[in-house]
């Protein structure tokens, strides 16, 4: 991999272990101890669940293939993404993006190859929910929001924490969880609409508050899905902003078509082609490229 | 501390309540104090319909809380008000002692008649009130559960769920009809004399089990109140809006809606419990699978996910359907047929939503830029789809 900004200026906490029960713990650890080709790995302990980035990247996908009835929608692919990152990837339907998020949050498994989170965590063996746990963030494309509830509630809905039915029957926010509430509200510009119901706001509005409540389940790596499709100019404008600020503290994947967008944000961007990486690098550089020039933006 | 500020903000549920208030109040004045010729007195007959109204109220209260706040449809709560009863039926039938007609000390007289030597293990424990009381609430509650974990973790949804719970009720209604469930078959259980002692026929009594009613109603009020109020509530509203994104942020969609719709039959139970006193019968027709669409008419009428609406809607329908039945017997399915297209169509909020709409007119003549997003066009128009599904 080539080598970029491997200081991310500590703002990820590295220290921060993950909030497994101790029952979901007792079974990692089982699973683990009960795999062959791991004889003695079980003496490891489950902590290796806490996200290890002193290397700088955050995700590594290597010799990754899947194919679909014969048709290799990801080919050897090798994608690596530093902690702290904003990174783009483009590429013509069909080049993989989609498979690719999908493997990372564990929808779909690939044939071959490996994907780690951190250095230590291997999201091949994790199921959705775990993965969504230990902090992988993804929002889909369309955005759906509870548009009966008010802004606040949305992402009091989708803070982390206890889920269970009764635990949450008799939850109160705390002191914190306000202060959390308002700052993510800050972070999306939406604190004056923070008592408006969901359904009134606009198409853009609605994508922040969704990377909003993304953002309210504290996630280390956030894989955001084509966020300005239908959007005004003012509001990708301040999409953006918006993903720009979240770099540094979140690593962020962003899928996007509009050519535009993708260089008002992308210090790297990562062409895909059939499944593989065709280039990667600044804008201009992929811009550049012969390859690149040939199957995706030329003609 | 957190069930008074679940209160706040919904004038509606105040005024329920307080009007409440002031009828179980007024009610056993003008009944027991005032003389019988005079023109403010109020007959034992009322008293009893009134009581019978308001179980029908905590019944309604119960199916908006799983309708209005969770999105489902359920064609079959009139099953767990049954359920409720048969339980309280069956304490009032032990309470009868050696009185009834072929005066055997234990066994009620229907298993005399079909010559059974010994009271069926099921209807052991029956002659102790707690027992019977805890009945009301784990009979339901335990059916609930079962079907509602069943049907919920298979993600059984929309019309097909408020068909099996129709199925559901109909399948109790033909089970108890049969003699050899040990119910009573289709006479059910009545010729009830006394409860806790006390004779069913007096009039203390009859206004005891009136305040009763009022006070299970407003404790039943107030806990659904505060369960809608509580972030669970707002899960709920959460998986009625948009149930794949519910499960998505986290949210064990199929636990919640089990635990709410449990809930919800209990309460269910204790509002049959209450009426089968009053009525002095519990019989299959209760499971009948009209008394349960009649029940979400109620709440249909008087305004869904309002829980004060679903009150009104009760006593309302209920007061016409008295009223109809008298006048025009024929005519009362037609009438409650015509009120629900009428309902549907052009009041999709209900009565509740009427109140809304002209309070909001008052407080606001031209509130435009706030109410952007609640404003009945659309809300109204998702109640009416849902309605109509």
């Amino acid at each position: 991999m080539s080598s970029s900004t491997h200081d991310n200026g500590g703002l990820l906490r590295r220290d921060r272990t993950f909030d497994f029960s101790n029952q979901q713990r007792a079974w990692l650890q089982f699973r683990e101890s009960m795999r062959r080709d791991r004889t003695f790995d079980f003496l490891v302990n489950v902590k290796d669940l806490e996200l290890d980035v002193s290397h700088g990247p955050i995700l590594y996908i290597e010799d990754l293939n899947v194919s679909f009835d014969g048709f290799k929608a990801i080919d050897n692919l090798n994608f690596y993404v530093d902690a702290g990152e904003l990174r783009c990837v483009i590429g013509a339907n069909g080049a993989g993006k989609t498979t690719m998020m999908d493997i990372i949050t564990g929808k779909t498994k690939p044939d071959s190859g490996s994907a780690f989170f951190g250095q230590k965590i291997d999201l091949l063996r994790l199921s959705e929910p775990e993965i969504a746990e230990i902090g992988v963030g993804r929002k889909f494309q369309k955005p759906t929001v509870f548009e009966r509830h008010s802004v606040f509630e949305n992402l009091e809905l989708a803070m982390s924490g206890d889920k269970r039915v009764f635990p949450t029957l008799f939850a109160r926010l705390t002191g914190t969880q306000r202060d959390r509430i308002d700052e993510v509200l800050g972070i999306i510009g939406l604190t004056e609409h923070t008592g408006r119901d969901a359904g009134a706001l606009s198409h853009g509005q609605k994508q922040w508050l969704e990377i909003g409540m993304l953002l309210m389940q504290d996630p280390h790596l956030l894989l955001v899905d084509e966020p300005v499709a239908g959007m005004t100019h003012q509001e990708m404008d301040r999409t953006a902003e918006l993903l720009l600020s979240l770099q540094g503290k979140h690593s962020v994947v962003v899928v996007e078509h509009d050519m535009d967008f993708v260089r008002s944000i992308a210090k790297r961007v990562t062409v895909l082609h059939q499944g593989s990486v065709l280039a990667e690098g600044s804008m201009d550089e992929v811009q550049n490229d012969p390859r690149v020039v040939e199957v995706y933006l030329g003609e | 501390m957190r069930v008074l500020t679940s209160m706040k903000g919904d004038t509606g549920g105040q005024i329920m309540l307080a009007v409440l208030a002031v009828v179980t109040l007024l009610v056993p004045v003008l009944n027991l104090v005032v003389p019988e010729g005079s023109a403010w007195h109020i007959s034992t007959y009322t008293v009893t319909l009134l009581g019978k109204y308001l179980t029908y109220a905590l019944l309604a209260v119960a199916v908006d809380l799983v309708w209005g706040y969770l999105g489902i449809l359920s064609l079959g709560h009139g099953a767990f008000f049954a359920l409720g009863g048969y339980a309280m039926g069956m304490y009032l039938m032990r309470q009868i002692g050696d009185r009834g007609v072929y005066g055997d000390p234990v066994l009620p007289d229907f298993m005399v008649f079909l010559d059974w030597k010994e009271l069926p293990w099921f209807w052991h424990g029956f002659d102790m009130f707690w027992f019977a009381a805890l009945m009301v609430l784990l009979v339901p509650g335990i059916l609930a559960f079962v079907f509602g974990w069943l049907a919920f973790r298979s993600r059984v949804t929309g019309v097909y769920l408020s068909i099996i719970t129709q199925a559901l009720t109909y399948a109790l209604l033909l089970a108890f009809f049969r003699n050899e469930m040990g119910f009573g078959g289709n006479n059910g259980l009545t010729d009830f004399k006394d409860i806790l002692g006390f004779d069913l026929q007096s009039d203390a009594t009859r206004i005891g089990l009136f305040l009763a009613s009022a006070l299970a109603l407003a404790l039943g009020y107030v806990a659904c109140r505060w369960i809608v109020t509580s972030r669970l509530g707002r899960v709920a509203v959460a998986i009625r809006d948009a149930e794949a994104r519910t499960r998505f942020i986290g949210y064990r969609v199929d636990r919640v809606k089990v635990a709410i719709w449990t809930f919800s039959a209990m309460l269910a139970g204790v509002a049959g419990a209450l009426y089968v006193p009053q009525v002095g019968i519990i019989n299959p027709g209760e499971f009948s699978p009209l008394n349960s669409i009649e029940l979400v008419v109620w709440v249909a009428v008087g305004g869904r996910a309002t829980l004060y609406g679903a009150v009104v809607g009760a006593i309302v329908v209920n007061y016409g359907k008295t009223y109809f039945t008298g006048a025009f017997p024929e005519a009362w399915l037609f009438a409650l047929g015509g009120l629900f297209v009428l309902v549907t169509l052009f009041l999709p909020q209900g009565i509740a939503g009427l109140f809304k709409k002209l309070r909001r007119r008052k407080a606001e003549p031209s509130a435009s830029d706030r109410s952007g997003g609640s404003d009945p066009g659309p809300n109204g128009e998702a109640t009416a789809e849902r309605a109509g599904a």
